[in-house]
């Protein structure tokens, strides 16, 4: 399938006042498919905003290509029309204007009007559960409302592509939920793709099917949610003790084992994380023969897309 | 094209709803700017321009006035550009599919259209207090008007360049407002100018619209009288926008380049 965004060895390099070259991005590529959320992850500064405004044209690449749909993201006006955005932070809203003249006003500036666009803002307000709010002015709403204010701009011309950078930052419980939701239908029900970008890794690793991991500027690892925990997670097993009539001797014996480690330990209870299923017989068959102490439980760990970003991140 | 009517219709209509929703604002404006033309004109009635300067109070009003939407059309777009970029939205704004330059332009008719209600209770006032009569031929004087104002878009384009640019122009924009008052003949008359500095006003198209509506409404002469005059405001008016527009694209790519867009 042919993909609608294609980002091919994209760079981005700004200049300081004092004429030193910052390479914000380093020739990175991805493509993100029909229907697909494709999630950009990186610490602060690692380039995901760079290259969402680059998609938009908002910032010109220093090097490579970007295709949105088949257009060249330099063709501004064309590639316009493929996207909707939510951009980082407060910026995407006229504050002076109420929820419903915003989407009016961004309506009309993408060429909507009359019926079409009434009935447009109706289904959105009802998407996005704004009809109550949609005459307070956006500057007396709060961060969750606006943004989804702001994400009612993003979808009013019904674009394929929806950029959302950070759309769910400092949101309230309730609202997250729902934005959450939402982002999950647009995708999979209605077939947009979405590049999402976000700090929250259990926000990525349930929303996203696929995700490139940057530091730096550079692309560090991409694939499917799945493919990145097979790749990248260590199974391992957690072996939880009670300390009551423990034995020291035994205790060491257990630590010099192989492939195990301690790393939990207070009053009640000790924990063993073992490494792999061989290495967890040897424990158990140490503690049955030693009768060392009860075991409390043995539970598998599932990898989290958390613990494996700060892995990715923390390596070089 | 319809697209691009309704989006002039969207600039037009948000103008409004402020002009509405900031009523006072609106109100005091049109309240400063009744007194600043009555303060000069009071003034230029108790000392006397004297008869050789030729100017009588409808020449000045109509100077007053025109200078007015000068001053609009120089400001706007900066100060549109400025305010999207303070409340966040000027990347959204941006975004729409169709060019930077179309966006500020349909900004400025906005605001010309939305100032044109400030203006005319201003005009009203005028002539109801003063006593100033003037038979205004609309079309001739929209003509006129029209293609003074499309120069002074020129101006409003650098402008908008440099906001866009290096963030804030307020005194690029005072130092061009405040030479257009006082060396374009809006209150001093173009002969009395400096003799190095009356080439330099001629060629603004400011000093040309004005001296052809002043022609037009208080000396009575036809438009057909003043092709050759028109022509030259054409020409200097589309000169001004092309550099205008010139001067913004290419402030525009260096944004685009630096990646400042939205940094206020």
């Amino acid at each position: 399938m042919e993909p609608l965004v294609s980002i091919q060895k994209v760079s981005k390099i700004f200049k300081t006042r004092a004429n030193k070259e910052i390479i914000a991005v380093n020739k990175v590529s991805f493509q993100i498919k029909k229907g697909e959320i494709f999630g950009l992850l990186g610490p602060n500064g690692a380039g995901k905003t760079t290259i969402v405004k680059m998609i938009c044209g908002l910032i010109r690449p220093s090097g490579g290509k970007i295709f949105v749909n088949g257009h060249d993201s330099l063709q501004t006006k064309r590639v316009h029309k493929q996207i909707g955005v939510v951009l980082e932070g407060n910026r995407n809203l006229e504050w002076r204007l109420s929820a419903r003249e915003n989407l009016a006003y961004f309506g009309n500036l993408h060429f909507l009007y009359g019926k079409g666009l009434k009935k447009r803002i109706d289904d959105l307000l009802e998407f996005l559960d704004l009809k109550q709010q949609q005459h307070n002015l956006v500057g007396t709403l709060s961060r969750g409302m606006q943004q989804k204010v702001a994400i009612g701009v993003a979808m009013l011309a019904d674009p394929p592509v929806l950029l959302l950078d950070e759309p769910i930052l400092g949101l309230d419980v309730e609202s997250f939920r729902l934005i959450k939701n939402r982002i999950k239908e647009l995708s999979h029900k209605f077939g947009k793709s979405v590049l999402l970008t976000t700090h929250q890794m259990n926000v990525a690793q349930e929303l996203c099917d696929r995700i490139a991991i940057i530091k730096e500027g550079k692309t560090v690892v991409e694939d499917r949610v799945a493919g990145l925990i097979d790749r990248f997670s260590t199974p391992h097993y957690k072996v939880c003790l009670d300390n009551q009539g423990m034995n020291p001797n035994d205790r060491e014996k257990l630590m010099r084992l192989p492939k195990t480690r301690f790393v939990e330990q207070d009053g009640g209870s000790t924990t063993i994380i073992v490494e792999d299923e061989e290495a967890l017989w040897t424990v158990l068959k140490l503690l049955a023969t030693t009768r060392a102490s009860n075991i409390l439980f043995v539970r598998k760990d599932n990898p989290s897309l958390e613990n494996i970003f700060l892995k990715i991140i923390r390596e070089d | 094209m319809i697209g691009r009517l309704v989006f002039l219709g969207a600039e037009i209509k948000r103008e409004l709803i402020m002009q509405r929703r900031y009523l006072l604002n609106t109100i005091m404006f049109v309240l400063i700017n009744y007194i600043l033309f009555m303060g000069i004109y009071l003034g230029i009635k108790s000392f006397g321009r004297g008869p050789d300067l030729g100017s009588g109070p409808a020449e000045l009003m109509l100077g007053y006035l025109l200078w007015m939407y000068a001053a609009g059309g120089l400001n706007s777009m900066g100060d549109q550009l400025a305010g999207m970029a303070t409340r966040g939205c000027l990347e959204q704004v941006y975004l729409a599919p169709v060019s930077p330059l179309y966006i500020l332009a349909c900004k400025s008719a906005a605001d010309v259209i939305s100032g044109s209600l400030q203006v005319i209770p201003i005009m009203l006032a005028v002539i109801l207090t003063t006593g100033i009569k003037v038979s205004i031929p609309i079309l001739p004087s929209l003509l006129i008007w029209g293609l003074t104002i499309i120069g002074l878009y020129g101006f409003g384009y650098i402008l908008a360049g440099i906001v866009l640019v290096h963030k804030r122009a307020g005194q690029a924009r005072e130092l061009l407002q405040w030479f257009f008052f006082f060396f374009c003949g809006v209150i001093v008359p173009l002969e009395k100018l400096p003799p190095w500095l009356q080439p330099v006003s001629r060629i603004l198209p400011l000093t040309q619209g004005l001296d052809m509506i002043r022609a037009l409404i208080i000396r009575g002469e036809a438009l057909s009288q003043m092709g050759d005059k028109l022509f030259l405001l054409f020409l200097n008016s589309m000169l001004y926008l092309l550099i205008g527009m010139a001067v913004f694209l290419w402030s525009n790519r260096i944004v685009q380049q630096r990646g400042t867009l939205s940094i206020y």
